[in-house]
């Protein structure tokens, strides 16, 4: 069972998440949006209250001046101040002068010239500084009042001036006010704005005058845009932590110094009418992120929920358990796949139980399979070891099943394999037996809690059940069979020992012919080794166990060839040399002699091309087996080998038994024939010991006979072995296939085989198999010429 | 023989002021010298006039004036044709008309007081009218009377 997913890796987690952060992000889109626009619009309503302020401004300034002007009219039309002009009675002007300025409130009082020159001058006194009569005041020739800003000081004055009508013409009325705290902070308070009165040379920096309030100029920097048309310059500050925005509407430009009156506001204070918007959205956007949120989980779950629901499903499945429905009664996707999952599972179910059928059960027979039975076994071994009982095992060969499939076809043969099956039930009645068949026409029966004796009598009952004759297509067919006898705990304590042991007793019944027998530990001294043995060849390979070995062939012709048989030994580390006799048989059996057959044609196709490649000519031969020759791509192997070892095939005697070729005679033909054209030498081995007549082997395209050794060793003694060697000589050479001899053991039949007219012959009178290097040495040492072939057997 | 000269001035000063013409045409009225009361009217009509010779016939050699706005005195017939010089040229235009006018004679001196109206013309055309009084002390040389001493203030002030 896979552990629980982490609760972040979750589906339900990743839907609350996506969800979380699309509403996240557009709620953050949308409170960004909407305070970006009250920024944009508490900065815009702000500048517009800076253009107010402006427009007051100008509104006050021009009060201002048309205030002054009445007052300057007045002064300007003081007959007594005419009249102490015209007398030159400045105490009398001073007074005048004063009189007017203390009635209107002005700072400043003057007459002047028509050189700017001061006539009299009554300006009080803290606005009166030295500087004061050196700069022009400007006037107007007309008669029209003049008007402007003059920097005095510390103090920036607000004037007018008249001319007074006098003949000839030549004073002028001065009257000034002062741009005070009063006027800024009057302006402050109808615009509420913070306003600053500066002062400044060319492009130096703003000194302030005055100002409404504690608010000093901020960011002394030039006001950008000089050169503009209109007086008021927009001037962002940043100069402290809070942001300001401010106006500069310059009063006065030229000449300098430069006046101007700085209309300031935070951007906070222009956003004051948001805050409540702002706080309400802050709250909107809260209350919907936690609604949102939940609704999201929710949502969440109820998509999920399902899909746990089907998740607990998927979990009992694997478990084996297909008894719960997944059946979620939804009519949407979900639902759907609720409904598929449900019929995959009833699908798995179905193929399960029919993997399980074909499993643990026979297909023709319907019986428990050799897995299955393994299965019982190992429980019944278990259940008699904690219960101290017993059990038995019987395996049961069919005898003769092989003929039935050759001459009677294999559907014969499978509904032979029924009725036997069908009769071993009913041989065995108990339901706790388990008859079961292992393969071909193998079966075995478990027995829980029998012992020998009765192991015995299911044996008996089985001999005769199928001691019956069978009647199948119209077929009588007598059958019997061999079995097998392990007892647990006495001949095992398990299930391999006891499969292995009732598999030995079966041979042993088998040779025997007795029917049954209980297993017996000599039965299984030879029977153990041969098996073992088999196990062990693949390790020999792989441990160069394995050698070749030559034995050389007497040529009794007086032909100048060198030739020689090889054959195959086993040094077994434990057991010393062993006989290809001894395993051969089993490797055909298993399939392995197709790695072997080709582990000798390479040992000895290297060893022939070695001796070519250093000048010796001698011939070899292989013998090939009869699993060989049905070999798909036996051909193609062997022409393999010829290319990697660069060798001539005609210097390759392959010789095949007389019992492979008439196996399957027709495919023999084919493959000797395909042989002979790629240049092979062809032999039929052990020739004699078969059923083959000369007449079919003179359609092979065989060049050699081997007479069987069993035959070259009666020669002398036994007329009738003699007589076949001879006949077998005349008429092989009648056909022009040249004859070898085997199995010569002493000079009386070396002799005899000359005396017929045997072409070679071999055998530990001759030699007995030698080294390739003794070989060599031993060829040196001959005088007449000899060929080596090589055996497996 | 003080009290018959009173009523005659008297008569002849009634005579005046019922007489529908104002001060310019005072020159042509046959008013006697010996009324100090005149020398307003001859005052008023030669300044109007901006007759300089005639202000200054009106005054004693060694007169004193107080000008309206002066802040000092000016004394002698120099200092007053200066005086007047400067304000005719300065103050062109000025129109006086007396508003009232009284004499006591005490012997040989008399001292005459009234107010007038002092019109003119400001800047841009303005008209203005200022109110002054007036105080003057005459006293008689060779039979005819001049002013000793003329003190002239604004009527408000």
């Amino acid at each position: 069972m896979k552990p629980s997913l982490p609760r972040t890796r979750t589906l339900q987690a990743r839907i609350s998440g996506v969800f979380l952060l699309l509403i996240v992000s557009m709620q953050i889109a949308g409170y960004a949006v909407v305070r970006n626009a009250i920024d944009r619009n508490a900065r815009h309503h702000g500048r517009e209250e800076l253009a107010v302020g402006e427009r007051v401004l100008s509104q006050l300034l021009e009060e201002g001046v048309l205030r002054l002007t009445g007052a300057a009219e007045r002064v300007a039309d003081d007959y007594l101040l005419r009249e102490a002009l015209a007398t030159r009675d400045h105490a009398s002007m001073i007074g005048a002068l004063r009189r007017h300025r203390e009635r209107t409130g002005a700072e400043v009082a003057m007459l002047v010239g028509p050189r700017g020159q001061v006539l009299a001058d009554a300006t009080s006194a803290t606005v009166r500084p030295a500087e004061w009569a050196t700069r022009g005041i400007p006037t107007s020739t007309r008669g029209d009042p003049a008007r402007g800003i003059e920097v005095v000081g510390e103090a920036a004055i607000q004037f007018v001036t008249i001319p007074i009508r006098s003949n000839p013409p030549g004073a002028w009325v001065v009257l000034g006010v002062r741009l005070d705290a009063r006027l800024l902070s009057q302006l402050a308070l109808l615009t509420s704005l913070e306003v600053s009165l500066g002062t400044r040379a060319s492009e130096s920096h703003w000194r302030v005058l005055d100002a409404s309030g504690d608010v000093q100029l901020r960011s002394a920097r030039p006001a950008s845009g000089q050169g503009v048309a209109s007086s008021a310059l927009w001037e962002p500050v940043a100069a402290t932590s809070e942001e300001w925005e401010r106006l500069v509407v310059v009063l006065r430009r030229d000449p300098e110094p430069e006046v101007a009156v700085m209309l300031e506001r935070t951007v906070a204070r222009a956003a004051v009418p948001f805050d409540g918007l702002q706080d309400t959205l802050l709250v909107l956007t809260v209350v919907g992120l936690v609604l949102s949120a939940i609704g999201s989980v929710m949502i969440a779950r109820r998509v999920t929920r399902p899909l746990r629901e089907l998740v607990g499903a998927a979990r009992r499945i694997e478990h084996g358990d297909y008894g719960h429905s997944a059946i979620v009664p939804r009519g949407d996707e979900v639902g759907e796949l609720a409904a598929a999952f449900d019929h995959m599972r009833d699908a798995i179910a179905a193929r399960e139980r029919r993997i399980s059928d074909l499993a643990y059960a026979d297909a023709l027979t319907g019986l428990p399979n050799r897995a299955l039975f393994m299965d019982r076994l190992e429980q019944a071994v278990s259940m008699a070891q904690r219960t101290h009982g017993r059990l038995a095992v019987l395996t049961i060969d069919l005898d003769r099943f092989k003929n039935v499939n050759d001459t009677l076809g294999h559907p014969v043969g499978d509904l032979l394999l029924r009725e036997v099956a069908a009769r071993l039930r009913r041989a065995l009645e108990r339901r706790t037996d388990t008859v079961a068949r292992l393969g071909g026409d193998e079966f075995a029966v478990l027995l829980p809690m029998q012992a020998l004796d009765g192991a015995q009598l299911a044996a008996r009952k089985i001999a005769d059940v199928l001691s019956e004759s069978l009647t199948i297509e119209g077929y009588l067919i007598d059958l019997g069979a061999s079995t097998g006898i392990a007892v647990y705990p006495e001949h095992g304590e398990d299930s391999d020992n006891l499969m292995r042991r009732a598999d030995i007793a079966m041979y042993a019944a088998k040779r025997a012919g007795t029917g049954h027998e209980a297993y017996d530990a000599r039965q299984d001294q030879s029977s153990s080794g041969r098996l073992s043995l088999l196990g062990e060849l693949r390790q020999a390979l792989e441990q160069d166990q394995l050698s070749l070995v030559y034995q050389p062939q007497l040529a009794l012709s007086g032909a100048p060839e060198r030739a020689a048989e090889v054959l195959l030994r086993w040094n077994h580390p434990k057991r010393g040399l062993i006989t290809p006799d001894k395993f051969v048989p089993f490797a055909e059996r298993t399939g392995y002699i197709k790695v072997l057959t080709r582990w000798v044609l390479d040992g000895a196709f290297r060893q022939c091309a070695d001796w070519h490649d250093r000048g010796l000519q001698i011939g070899i031969s292989v013998n090939v087996s009869a699993r060989d020759l049905h070999t798909a791509n036996f051909l193609q192997s062997v022409t393999d080998l010829l290319q990697r070892h660069t060798l001539d095939a005609t210097r390759i005697c392959l010789e095949v038994t007389e019992s492979a070729v008439m196996e399957d005679p027709a495919l023999a033909l084919g493959v000797l024939q395909r042989l002979h054209e790629i240049g092979f030498r062809l032999a039929i081995d052990d020739f004699g010991t078969g059923y083959s007549s000369l007449a079919y082997l003179k359609r092979l395209p065989v060049d050699e006979l081997k007479i069987d050794k069993s035959f070259v060793r009666g020669l002398v003694g036994d007329r009738d072995d003699a007589a076949i060697v001879r006949a077998t000589i005349d008429l092989a050479h009648d056909m022009g296939l040249s004859v070898t001899a085997e199995g010569v053991e002493d000079e009386a039949v070396l002799n005899a085989l000359r005396r017929l007219g045997c072409d070679r012959a071999q055998g530990y009178f001759i030699s007995p198999p030698l080294k390739s290097d003794e070989l060599e040495e031993w060829f040196m040492n001959a005088r007449s010429s000899r060929r080596v072939a090589v055996r497996l057997l | 023989m003080q009290g018959s000269m009173s009523l005659f001035l008297r008569a002849l000063l009634a005579l005046a002021l019922l007489t529908p013409m104002g001060c310019a045409q005072w020159s042509s009225l046959k008013i006697s010298h010996d009324n100090p009361a005149l020398l307003a009217d001859r005052w008023a009509v030669a300044f109007t006039k901006g007759d300089l010779n005639g202000l200054i016939a009106v005054y004693d050699p060694d007169a004193i004036l107080w000008g309206t706005s002066a802040s000092s005195t000016r004394k002698g017939t120099r200092a007053i044709r200066d005086y007047y010089g400067l304000l005719l040229a300065g103050v062109p235009g000025a129109r006086v008309v007396l508003r009232d006018t009284s004499a006591r004679l005490y012997g040989e001196t008399a001292v005459a007081a009234g107010t007038y109206v002092l019109h003119g013309s400001g800047g841009g055309g303005r008209q203005t009218a200022t109110p002054v009084r007036f105080v003057m002390v005459c006293v008689k040389r060779a039979g005819a009377w001049v002013v000793a001493e003329h003190h002239l203030s604004l009527a408000g002030s």
